[in-house]
């Protein structure tokens, strides 16, 4: 018997999508603008290959930021079909939106470069404070205490002249 | 044989009456002070009281001792009677020579410490200068009141004091200084081991066998035999044995007796014939002792007793070429060649001349077993030697023990394995000498009680045990300071002292430690074994790291015996060995794993030094905790090392990708501000959208 297809979407998946489709339903005016409006967000959300697609998060929080004064707009003047497709043909409302998305990728792009060199920086201290305590650790208990010396029983090393016995 | 044997050797005919010859001075040597109220005059000899190579100087006391005083210098292989001097002292005696002082002095003319007795100078001259040959002719009245009579009262002390002179001759029988002889005067006995010195005509035909060395402590019987013989000399008229060799004389003395042979065709008559023939008897049993001498003296008359000769074959054997008809004498000779020793044995031969011509069972019974005890140890390339030494055992159990060079009664292999070793002489003998363990046939064989066997059986099996031991507190070493408890330690380290116990020897030390070139080790194999013998707590437990290859347990082991020795015997600081140990210390610093605990360790050492407490010194070693605590800290720095180099290589790792190191958190922190400032915006827009126009433009 040929194994039924495994559904893409998990129960919880089917629950958002549910509950999106109704939102989508009595809100249709909010979600014109919101999908005309985070565009960007979907195009980085697909171009994205950083590790839990932050990069996305980044452009898509600024994105909905800057939805969302039209958003409040359209639905204090009624939250109707018409005031959003008025709203979202304006350029205006879309070269808004888009800065704001845009603005999301600077920020992105700016604390990446930042972090990151602070970030190099302490470790190469980190590597100078090892070296040093390493030397610091050699010189109080010998090369024994870096394992590259045969050692014996009781961990000295085993060529020690002075551990044969030397007659007078 | 030893350079002072002196039976064989040429002599001068004795001159009548001796006088004594003036000091003889030399301009090299001066004085050395002994005990700070005697001085011996180094430069000034008195050969007429010279002990074979033990030579006699001139010395004056000061304070409470005597002013006329002669000091004899004892030689390294000669071992001194020390522990007989004090009951010598104590003997208060005209006719004895009077022992004013006796210890160790440093004696300058050798550069080295030795030994000496100090005497009272008022013997005179020797009755006779030649002990072997010629004839006094002395009057039996005078030779009673001036000899017998002096000379029995002192061997009765010195029986009573327990000492066996073992010294008794006519070179050492003095006239006391007066032109007629009045009382004689013995000399010493104490600067030679016991016999050393006493020629073959003056031994018992037993003891006569031994090499002079190793014949032991006699008996009080021994030095009446001695008395019986020098008076001999003393009354003839006329020298029966003159020209023969010590062989020849044992050999008169077994054909004739020891009387006949001494006085020849020199008729006694009364009373001192009655003397002499109880004093020359050659069995022990029938010799008079000193009481029945004493009772002689006293006037009464003494039953003789039978007289018993010793075994003679009634037809000879030939070995060598030559032909014998006493065992004692044939097998005296095996030794000299064991070879054909063997085949005289194992050709049946010997068992028969036992058996038939010498007609003694008992002899032919021990042959066989000594024969049977040889097998018993196979037939490697010793064997002819061992045959020779059990079967001379068995047929002349009263004689020596003779293995190769050797010959000597149990209690006088000490003494003679000592001279052999100073002497550079054979020691694998001695070695084999113990290990073939002659000793319980001997004592099988003995025909009376052996004294003190199980002490005696009880130093051979120790003396083996010794020679298994390979390292230090083993070997010959420890076998020469047990069978020879009175030798000095004869270590090359300690050369130039007398040092006779442990506390001898921390002073030497602490002298040595003095000068610039000292030795780096304290102890070496004889060290070792003669602290062993003294005191085994000293250093037996400290052996084992003694003898282990690595330094630091070696040293470490000398300073705790060294610190033993100071506490035990409750002794003065010696910074000297203080300084000289921590100088040894090196190694055992390096024992620990932290430099810092080392360079605080060797700071704690060196501010100890000026105290000489050794033991301090040891105790900053001997905290079993330190060395823990230390070995933990290491293992602990040793995973820290390691954990740092896997975090390096992490990092180098990381820093190989410079470009992408942070990207992840950069972005996360990017985020992070942009959910922040979103929140922000959708707030405010919130806020203010709800009271105008939501869009500012």
């Amino acid at each position: 018997m040929a194994k039924r297809k495994k559904s893409t979407v998990g129960w919880k998946g089917q629950i958002f999508l549910i509950v999106g489709g109704i939102c989508c339903f009595l809100f249709a005016p909010l979600a014109v603008i919101l999908v005309v409006g985070m565009i960007p967000t979907i195009v980085a959300l697909i171009v994205d290959r950083t590790d839990g697609r932050m990069r996305a998060i980044t452009i898509g929080a600024i994105n909905f930021a800057g939805c969302s004064p039209f958003m409040m707009e359209v639905f204090k003047k009624g939250n109707n079909l018409e005031t959003a497709i008025t709203y979202i043909l304006q350029p205006r409302t879309i070269v808004v939106i888009y800065f704001a998305a845009a603005m999301g990728y600077l920020i992105d792009w700016a604390m990446t470069g930042i972090v990151s060199s602070i970030l190099v920086q302490k470790t190469k201290v980190r590597l100078k404070e090892i070296q040093k305590y390493q030397e610091e650790l050699t010189e109080r208990w010998g090369m024994e205490v870096t394992g590259t010396v045969p050692l014996d029983e009781f961990g000295f090393p085993r060529e020690n002249p002075g551990s044969k016995a030397e007659e007078s | 044989m030893s350079d002072v044997t002196v039976q064989d050797e040429p002599v001068k005919k004795a001159e009548s009456p001796p006088v004594a010859p003036p000091p003889q001075t030399s301009a090299l040597a001066g004085d050395v002070v002994f005990n700070e109220s005697i001085t011996i005059n180094a430069g000034s000899r008195l050969p007429q009281y010279d002990r074979g190579l033990v030579k006699a100087y001139t010395a004056s006391g000061t304070n409470k001792a005597p002013a006329n005083l002669f000091a004899l210098i004892c030689e390294d292989h000669l071992t001194p009677r020390i522990h007989k001097a004090s009951n010598y002292a104590a003997i208060v005696n005209p006719s004895l020579t009077h022992l004013a002082a006796s210890g160790v002095v440093d004696w300058t003319p050798a550069g080295k410490e030795k030994y000496c007795f100090i005497y009272k100078h008022s013997l005179g001259n020797p009755l006779m200068k030649d002990d072997l040959r010629g004839a006094l002719g002395m009057k039996p009245d005078v030779a009673l009141n001036a000899v017998i009579r002096p000379l029995v009262s002192v061997l009765a002390d010195l029986r009573d004091k327990d000492i066996f002179h073992g010294n008794i001759r006519v070179s050492n029988i003095f006239d006391g200084g007066s032109k007629n002889i009045e009382r004689a005067v013995l000399g010493e006995c104490l600067s030679c081991p016991v016999s050393y010195l006493q020629p073959v005509l003056y031994e018992t035909i037993d003891r006569a066998l031994c090499a002079p060395i190793g014949r032991g402590p006699g008996t009080s019987q021994d030095d009446i035999y001695a008395l019986g013989v020098s008076l001999a000399m003393m009354l003839r008229h006329s020298d029966p044995m003159e020209g023969l060799s010590d062989e020849e004389i044992i050999e008169r003395k077994m054909e004739e007796g020891s009387y006949s042979a001494l006085l020849g065709k020199d008729r006694l008559t009364g009373q001192i014939l009655e003397l002499m023939r109880g004093l020359l008897y050659d069995d022990e049993n029938q010799r008079w002792t000193i009481d029945e001498v004493m009772v002689w003296l006293d006037g009464r008359r003494l039953s003789s007793k039978q007289t018993s000769r010793r075994v003679k074959a009634n037809r000879p054997v030939t070995f060598q070429g030559k032909k014998y008809s006493r065992p004692e004498l044939l097998v005296n000779d095996f030794k000299k060649n064991p070879g054909e020793a063997r085949q005289l044995i194992e050709d049946g031969e010997l068992e028969q001349w036992l058996s038939r011509a010498l007609e003694d069972k008992p002899a032919t019974a021990r042959f066989e077993n000594a024969v049977r005890l040889a097998e018993e140890g196979g037939k490697g390339s010793d064997y002819p030697e061992r045959l020779a030494t059990r079967v001379s055992i068995a047929l002349h159990p009263e004689g020596p023990i003779s293995y190769r060079n050797i010959s000597v009664l149990p209690e006088g292999v000490g003494p003679a394995l000592t001279e052999a070793f100073i002497m550079k002489r054979d020691l694998q003998s001695y070695h084999d000498f113990f290990m073939n363990y002659f000793i319980t046939q001997w004592i099988d064989c003995q025909a009376k009680n052996v004294p003190d066997v199980s002490n005696l059986v009880g130093r051979f099996d120790s003396a083996r045990a010794f020679l298994r031991i390979k390292g230090l507190g083993g070997g010959l070493e420890k076998c020469i300071y047990a069978m020879n408890p009175e030798v000095h330690c004869l270590s090359e380290k300690v050369a130039k002292f007398y040092i006779r116990s442990p506390e001898d020897l921390m002073r030497a030390y602490e002298k040595i430690s003095a000068n610039s070139n000292h030795p780096a080790l304290f102890f070496d194999r004889h060290i070792a074994a003669f602290l062993s013998v003294k005191d085994r707590k000293n250093i037996d437990p400290h052996l084992y790291d003694m003898n282990a290859p690595e330094t630091y347990r070696r040293v470490l082991a000398e300073a705790k015996t060294l610190a033993t020795i100071q506490k035990r015997s409750q002794m003065e600081k010696f910074p000297g060995i203080a300084k000289w140990m921590v100088e040894n210390l090196g190694p055992v610093y390096e024992r620990f794993h932290d430099r810092e605990l080392r360079e605080k360790t060797r700071k704690a050492a060196e501010r100890l030094i000026v105290a000489g407490d050794l033991a301090k010194i040891v105790l900053l070693f001997d905290d079993p905790a330190v060395y823990q605590n230390d070995n933990i800290e290491f293992r602990r720095a040793m995973r820290q090392y390691h954990d740092l180099e896997q975090e390096t290589i992490e990092i180098e790792r990381a820093l190989r990708n410079e470009a992408t190191l942070g990207l992840e958190t950069g972005h996360q922190v990017a985020a992070i501000v942009a959910g922040i400032l979103a929140g922000i915006v959708i707030m405010a827009s919130a806020f203010s959208g709800f009271g105008q126009n939501v869009v500012p433009f």
